[in-house]
């Protein structure tokens, strides 16, 4: 071989192959999440992105699949069976051949219809073969029964042929249309995903027909053996020899078609099984963790890949199957997001020790607390068996699920600790939650042991007990130079239940890296024992459990496996798999926050393109709006001609200020300016002869001019407005149209249209210096955020102007409303008094109803206007 | 590692057959071919003839066995080398390189070569790999000496390494815990040594018995190389400890030595009841390679000089490998 200098010239990068064939055909083949899961909302947020709680789609059951797959098969099988009946008239010996001929085939069918389906686009040459080959033993079945040509059986054969088709279809993985002829068929356009599904659903309407179908051809067949009872002899000869070998046959046909029917009567009341369990279930939900990796704006640059607990957590869980830890079910990774789907547990200890506590305190009961610790310890067990350190234990990473099964959560931070390439403490400085971290741990030990786990589960007991954290001290954060601080007041809290540590308790206490600190705290004694009696504990064998979780040397510390065989988890009451056995009070569920369902982003990338593509719409209007509304400011002469005296003087009450004129000015660019001011003093000009003519005094003429002005300086700005910034322009011509509304409607129509247009216009006015508000906000609280907006008022933009007028408009509207109400209520005071209220009643009733959505108005009237 | 093989993924879903290997490859065949149809590899041959120094264009089928991680050791050869030297480079833990390694020859049996940059798999491997074993490489630093070994083929821009993880970690499943030979090698070693002294005969000396250090790291070594070959997806890691074992000891007494380790080695083996099968195909796989390897069985000595001198075509891989990513090469008959 000639060896050529490889790499010899440096070629653009740009060109070189780096991973996109490969990202474009996995892309196109990802399941995403939503396809499986239905978003409820999510029930946590952190730094690492939200957990969601979910549900399974309806249609994405791996059952399912199954199950179709094998009604497939069933079809053939039906296929298979027709055939046998096309070859009735022929021999005996025949037809058994071919009918194992055909099993053979069913073989392969099942293989091509399996492969057909991991393969979605098989266009290569082996799989024609299979079609090929097919199509070859079809053939000369049909050759066969074209011999005998019998026109009773023409007629079936027909059906073969289509059914021949739909063979083929499913084979390749294509579209089938009952509707279409077969020779049409093989040139339609298949290639598509949605395919599938259709697939599925013609195949199950074509089973459904051909089982009618074969009911029917029974009963003939019945009728004909009657017939044959009968008369035999008269019979001609033909249908004699058919009668006689489908006498034969027909036992064996029935006995197949039974079999099958058999077959899927079976999974039918399976899948019917299923379905009674499903429902007698609660339905599974299941939480998805969702790990952001890419963040918006700065750190996007420095983004270095998966973090090391999201890779931690998807490589441990993966491997872990425990009753009492959460059980990973998959997970997904798409459009730079990590999905972890797992079990969803209804409570955390978190909740439920707060529940306890608030609004009194009702301490936990005894077997209760029992069987939680009992199922804490199992899994903690597990863990430890399987060399692996938790590192995070706290009640809040230790879930209950519905049914009263702990399940220990969230291994961001558990890492193996067999095999250490790197020593623990040069992978993560701090590990533990403050108040559960061990007291090695304080005392910056570098390479510790799972005790640190038993004593977590210690103050958990503790806290269990008490319904408060046992050691409650404040953490001293990291200062700049990055070196761990000693937690001082950790440790105090520490040292004040469980007493100082000697050297015969803690034999290394002397090698730690902090016991200089230590050992400046003043003596304390062990107070643990009265410390349980005033958490108003009684049980002896609980007492030593804890003793023996919160011993301060980490050698001596029990371990898990030997906690569960203490003497508390030997007495009674004894631990139970259920910890709300004997329970009759239910602990309030999850929140579960709907307002952020957007998991993925997908949804937002495909509103997105909805969107564009409405904006494009939109786009296209307001050229279309723009085109006809600047027609009326081509006119404008016209109009101001007319200008009427009271349009004027509310123009007065909006515009205010002539520094406006002035500010608008600025807007514009040098070519403008001089449009604007001489299509100014042209009107000007206009409208002061009009108004000589009209015989006006002086003053009454500058007045008018100065108006006039003003008006003219608004619409200009407004073009201005419309070039630069069409949506919005968008949003004011909807709320002038919204203004006028009919004032005919009942009153409580009108305060219902009113307080809308109010709530919308003071969200836009909020969005626009991008305060945070919610949906959900009453209009008083968006008031006093309003407030905020005061020191911004002077720097108001005309579309600002235009929403405050609009609020100011509808105070205004409310103001008339109110007083137009206590007037009826008055006027009916009055009618009351005179007559009875028979007619009156509905009245009244309507009426009542204002008032009270009135009280809902007041606290409103009284803020201060803006 | 974590503790128990037994209940693992990688028992569970990443042991294969041979033959479900085959059908795996075959399938990844076939999907090449439907995205590639009959393209070609025009690869310019300077040709060293009296004439000197004539260019001419040569056709080699994009289906070329060194072009193929399953058919070719070459390809397999010198990628190993590849990632080794950027492990090396970074001071890593064997243990590391090896994880890579085999989440290297994972996707590999997804994904052919000529969809995405070795290059950059070796270095995403690694990584990866990294990471999980708890020993993170800065990624900085990564690309920027991965940059320097290949040039032409990574980019300055580390974010394609993180999104090249990202498919790395889905084709994988997530499953990336991996279990490695070098446990089972240790306890194999144990356990024989308790073996070797409980059956040992009156006047006999146990040091002709023990296994030392020596072997221990022989084994090793074995072990380090034996992720050239399919063993990892084919067999369980104390296997494939036992075979490198049985390798090493084969290897150390050639001929008619004294040779009462390999015989009670064998005792051991058939007492331990491990899978003799297995054994033997794993040991198989081995010595085939080192045959390619070393081109021991020839008898040639002219072609074994050219051997030594270029083990494994090096330069010809990485000529090939640089025609296949650079566009414009690839072009249809």
């Amino acid at each position: 071989m000639n060896n050529n200098n490889s790499s010899s010239g440096r070629k653009p990068q740009s060109e070189v192959i780096s991973i996109e064939p490969y990202k474009k055909r996995r892309d196109t083949s990802r399941v995403s999440v939503l396809d499986e899961y239905d978003i409820l909302g999510y029930i946590a947020a952190g730094t690492y992105g939200k957990v969601y709680k979910a549900k399974k789609t309806v249609n994405s059951t791996s059952k399912d699949d199954n199950l179709e797959q094998e009604n497939k098969i069933h079809k053939i099988n039906f296929n298979s069976d027709e055939d046998i009946e096309l070859d009735e008239k022929v021999s005996k010996e025949n037809e058994l051949k071919h009918s194992s001929s055909f099993t053979f085939d069913l073989n392969q069918i099942k293989d091509s219809v399996s492969r057909s389906e991991e393969q979605t686009n098989n266009s290569s040459g082996e799989n024609k073969s299979v079609h090929g080959g097919i199509n070859e033993t079809f053939n000369s079945t049909n050759k066969n029964t074209f011999k005998n040509n019998y026109p009773k059986k023409q007629k079936r054969l027909l059906i073969n042929e289509g059914d021949e088709d739909i063979l083929l279809n499913i084979n390749s993985g294509q579209e089938y249309k009952p509707d279409l002829d077969h020779n049409s068929n093989n040139d339609d356009d298949h290639d598509n995903g949605g395919a599938s599904i259709h697939k599925v659903t013609t195949i199950n309407d074509l089973i459904d027909a051909k089982r009618g179908e074969i009911d029917f051809l029974r009963k003939q067949e019945n009728k004909n053996k009657e017939d044959n009872n009968t008369n035999n002899d008269d019979d001609e000869d033909e249908s004699s020899i058919y009668q006689t070998i489908s006498h034969t046959l027909q036992e064996k046909r029935k006995k197949y078609k039974a079999n099958i029917i058999a077959k899927q009567n079976k999974l039918l009341k399976k899948q019917e099984e299923e379905n009674k369990l499903n429902s007698l279930k609660p339905p599974q939900f299941y939480a998805i963790k969702k790990f952001k990796t890419e963040r918006e704006g700065f750190e996007a640059i420095s983004y270095i890949g998966i973090s090391q607990s999201a890779c931690r957590e998807m490589a441990l869980c993966r491997e872990l199957n425990n009753k009492h830890l959460t059980k990973l079910v998959g997970v997904f990774l798409e459009n730079k997001s990590i999905y972890m789907v797992s079990e969803f547990a209804e409570y955390d200890l978190l909740q439920i020790i707060h529940a306890h506590s608030h609004p009194e305190k009702k301490y936990i009961g005894s077997k209760m607390l029992k069987s939680i610790m009992w199922q804490i310890l199992d899994g903690l067990s597990y863990l430890h068996q399987n060399w692996i350190m938790h590192r995070d234990l706290k009640p809040a990473n230790i879930m209950v699920s519905y049914d009263g099964c702990v399940k220990i959560g969230d291994l961001g931070l558990a890492r193996k600790f067999n095999n250490l390439i790197q020593s623990l403490y040069t992978g993560d400085k701090v590990v533990v939650t403050i108040w559960y971290r061990a007291p090695e741990l304080l005392l910056g030990v570098r390479h510790y042991t799972p005790a640190i786990d038993l004593w977590a589960v210690g103050c958990i007991f503790a806290e269990l007990i008490s319904l408060r954290p046992i050691f409650k001290g404040e953490e001293a954060k990291i200062d700049n130079k990055k070196t761990v601080p000693f937690q001082t007041s950790q440790f105090k809290r520490i040292l004040e239940i469980l007493g100082t540590p000697n050297k015969e308790e803690w034999v290394n206490l002397e090698k730690y890296p902090e016991y200089a600190n230590l050992a400046r705290f003043p003596q304390y004694k062990n107070n643990l024992t009265n410390w349980y009696l005033a958490a108003k504990g009684d049980d002896k064998t609980a007492l030593e459990l804890l003793n023996k979780l919160l011993i301060y040397d980490p050698t001596k510390r029990i371990d898990a496996e030997n906690a569960l065989s203490l003497n508390y988890f030997n007495c009674e009451p004894l631990p139970s798999l259920n910890i709300f056995e004997g329970l009759n009070y239910k602990y309030p569920p999850r929140k579960i926050h709907v307002n952020d369902n957007d998991i993925i982003g997908l949804i937002n990338s495909k509103q997105a393109k909805a969107n564009q593509q409405q904006q494009q719409q939109q786009q296209q209007q307001q050229a279309a709006l723009q085109s006809s509304s600047q027609k009326p400011q081509n006119g404008l002469n016209g109009h101001l001609s007319n200008v009427n005296p009271g349009m004027i003087q509310q123009k007065i009450n909006e515009m205010s200020h002539p520094s406006q004129v002035e500010n608008n000015l600025s807007l514009l660019t040098e070519q403008q300016k001089k449009l604007y001011l001489k299509a100014e003093s042209d009107l000007i000009k206009a409208a002061e002869k009009k108004l000589i003519a009209r015989g006006e005094t002086q003053e009454a003429i500058q007045h008018h001019l100065k108006l006039i002005r003003l008006k003219v300086a608004e619409e200009t700005r407004k073009k201005i407005l419309t070039q630069q910034n069409i949506n919005k322009q968008k949003h004011v011509s909807e709320i002038s149209n919204a203004l006028d509304f009919d004032e005919t409607l009942p009153v409580a129509e009108q305060f219902q249209k009113l307080s809308s247009i109010l709530r919308s216009s003071l969200y836009r006015l909020l969005s626009m210096f991008k305060i945070p508000y919610n949906t959900t906000e009453s209009n008083p609280e968006l008031m006093k955020k309003m407030e905020k907006l005061q020191p911004f008022r002077t720097q108001f933009t005309t579309l600002q102007m235009k929403e405050l007028s609009v609020i100011k408009f509808c105070y205004q509207k409310e103001r008339q409303l109110k007083q137009q109400l206590q007037n009826n209520i008055n006027l009916q005071q009055a009618y009351r008094s005179n007559s009875n209220q028979t007619q009156q009643q509905d009245q009244t009733n309507l009426v009542s109803n204002n008032t009270n959505k009135n009280i809902d108005l007041e606290p409103l009237m009284k803020k201060p206007k803006i | 590692m974590s503790a128990n093989y037994w209940t693992s993924s990688h028992l569970k879903d990443y042991i294969y057959t041979k033959s479900e290997l085959n059908v795996i490859r075959l399938e990844l065949f076939k999907q090449e071919y439907t995205k590639y149809g009959n393209n070609w590899l025009t690869i310019p041959l300077q040709i060293k003839d009296e004439n000197n120094g004539v260019t001419q264009n040569k056709q080699i089928s994009i289906y070329a066995k060194e072009l193929h991680y399953d058919r070719d050791y070459n390809l397999r050869i010198y990628l190993y080398l590849q990632l080794m030297k950027l492990g090396k480079k970074f001071q890593l833990k064997q243990v590391i390189i090896s994880t890579a390694m085999v989440y290297l020859q994972r996707f590999l049996l997804k994904c052919s070569i000529k969809e995405c940059n070795v290059y950059y798999l070796i270095t995403t491997c690694l990584y990866l790999a990294s990471k999980v074993e708890e020993c993170p490489i800065h990624i900085k630093s990564l690309n920027l000496i991965a940059k320097s070994f290949w040039p032409e083929f990574i980019h300055s821009d580390f974010t394609k390494i993180t999104e090249f993880e990202f498919y790395l970690i889905e084709e994988l499943s997530s499953y990336m815990i991996v279990y490695h030979p070098y446990d089972p090698l240790k306890k194999i070693l144990e356990n024989y040594t308790i073996f070797a002294k409980d059956t040992i005969e009156d006047g006999q000396n146990i040091d002709d018995y023990l296994l030392n250090y020596e072997f221990l790291q022989d084994s090793w070594a074995i072990i380090n190389d034996s992720y050239v070959t399919d063993s990892h997806l084919l067999y369980h890691p104390h296997i494939i400890a036992i075979s490198s074992l049985l390798l090493a000891l084969v290897l150390k007494f050639t001929k008619m030595q004294k040779n009462c380790k390999t015989k009670k080695m064998n005792e051991y083996i058939a007492f331990s009841l491990i899978n003799i099968e297995q054994i033997e195909g794993c040991m198989k796989e081995l010595m085939v390679l080192y045959q390619f390897w070393t081109g021991s069985n020839k008898q040639d000595q002219k072609f074994n000089e050219k051997l030594q001198k270029n083990k494994y075509n090096e330069e010809w891989i990485r000529f090939l490998l640089y025609q296949l990513y650079y566009h414009k090469s690839v072009t249809a008959v």
